[in-house]
């Protein structure tokens, strides 16, 4: 199963209280990925993130939202794929492959 | 706050360009027209103008963006280059912007000598908007400006079309007494030991602002539209969003980006900030004004 980490591509910075990341432009392989992008992470995103700073799977991760926020495996699973791809597709994250 | 003793014509936000290039390449002398250019108060930037390769080989690719920006690219130092395709007649030429040290000093490479007063008006635009938080020094904000009575400068952050020219328009058809329209377009924001410092550039819309004047910057207004005139204060995380939006962030850069950011931070968090939702009508206006002046001097 892939793992997920940070990227180092991305400055991440707590802006009026609510952390925000910003991509470091690095490539042009996708038209739509427009570097200007920011993304400001709610409650769920921050915990996520935090995690993130350790390669980390989603069953790891689905496990730890499910237990911080006391919400169910299937929402937990849901919210965990929707931050994973926003974050892949905008290049803050890197997948790692399990060895 | 002024001293035309050291003003220049290619002076911005207190940043004179110099220009120096080969021989028998004529060398940009203004900016806009009317633009008479800030007092200089910060190193300048140097560009150098020459003839010579404009392909990319060897610089890696980051973004496409349309003009007048261009084609992004980094070179192996990481350092940004531009290159823009300025628009016939008689033909599209490729024209190559390298920086030499970024917020300092940059080279522009035409196809030939003729080309190089082309796209000076973007060029200049560009680098500035990029060297002020290269340099750590600012950021420039896509936002109308304007100082009220008192020596009160007001930044008005806004996308295209979010009315920022409209607004300018307003204040300038309606102008109450002491009150200067700094821009419509770009408003550049500095961070001074004093606070943070509002100046106007050059680079206007079409309400034609481009005033040459600077001022501490003591509130930030975003405009919508509404029915009558109603002004609300927004909290920093909602000036945040609406702001991010409207600022040159060098993106290609972690150090600059950092930067960028914590100005942003201090914009939002250090500044009042306000929601000016109007029909555009003249006595909008002059209640943003009075209102404005009532809301600063009690936080004052």
């Amino acid at each position: 199963m892939a793992r997920f980490v940070r990227s180092a591509d991305v400055v991440a910075r707590r802006i009026a209280g609510e952390l925000v990341l910003v991509p470091i432009a690095t490539r042009t392989d996708d038209a739509e990925r427009r570097t200007a992008n920011f993304y400001v992470l709610n409650g769920t995103g921050e915990f996520l993130w935090d995690r993130l700073a350790s390669p980390a799977d989603i069953d790891a991760l689905v496990s730890a939202v499910t237990q911080h926020f006391a919400i169910s495996a299937g929402e937990a699973l849901g919210d965990v794929e929707r931050f994973l791809a926003e974050l892949a597709d905008c290049g803050a994250i890197d997948t790692v492959e399990r060895t | 706050m002024q001293n035309d003793s050291t003003r220049s014509p290619l002076s911005v936000a207190g940043i004179q360009f110099l220009h120096e290039g080969e021989p028998g390449i004529p060398l940009p002398r203004w900016i806009t027209p009317t633009w008479r250019g800030s007092r200089v108060v910060d190193e300048p930037i140097r560009v150098f103008h020459a003839v010579g390769d404009t392909s990319t080989e060897g610089l890696q690719p980051v973004i496409s963006t349309e003009l007048p920006h261009g084609d992004y690219y980094v070179d192996d130092e990481r350092k940004m280059a531009i290159r823009a395709r300025i628009a016939g007649p008689p033909v599209d030429r490729p024209q190559l912007l390298r920086t030499t040290a970024s917020g300092f000093s940059y080279t522009i490479r035409y196809a030939s000598a003729e080309d190089a007063l082309r796209g000076q008006w973007g060029w200049h635009r560009t680098i500035f908007m990029f060297a002020l938080p290269m340099r750590r020094r600012g950021l420039s904000v896509h936002s109308t400006g304007f100082i009220l009575p008192g020596r009160r400068g007001v930044v008005c952050p806004g996308v295209s079309g979010a009315g920022k020219s409209t607004l300018a328009k307003l204040l300038l058809a309606a102008s109450p007494s002491e009150l200067t329209v700094l821009g419509d377009d770009r408003i550049a924001v500095t961070a001074e030991p004093e606070g943070l410092h509002l100046w106007g550039t050059p680079w206007h819309s079409s309400a034609g602002a481009a005033v040459a004047d600077d001022a501490p910057c003591s509130a930030m207004v975003f405009v919508a539209r509404g029915d009558g005139a109603r002004i609300t204060r927004l909290a920093p995380r909602e000036a945040m969003t609406r702001l991010i939006r409207t600022v040159a962030i060098p993106f290609w850069d972690p150090e600059g980006t950092e930067f960028a950011l914590s100005l942003i931070d201090q914009m939002v968090t250090t500044l009042p900030c306000f929601e000016f939702a109007y029909a555009p009508t003249n006595g909008a206006i002059v209640r943003l004004v009075d209102e404005l002046s009532a809301a600063i001097s009690t936080r004052n």
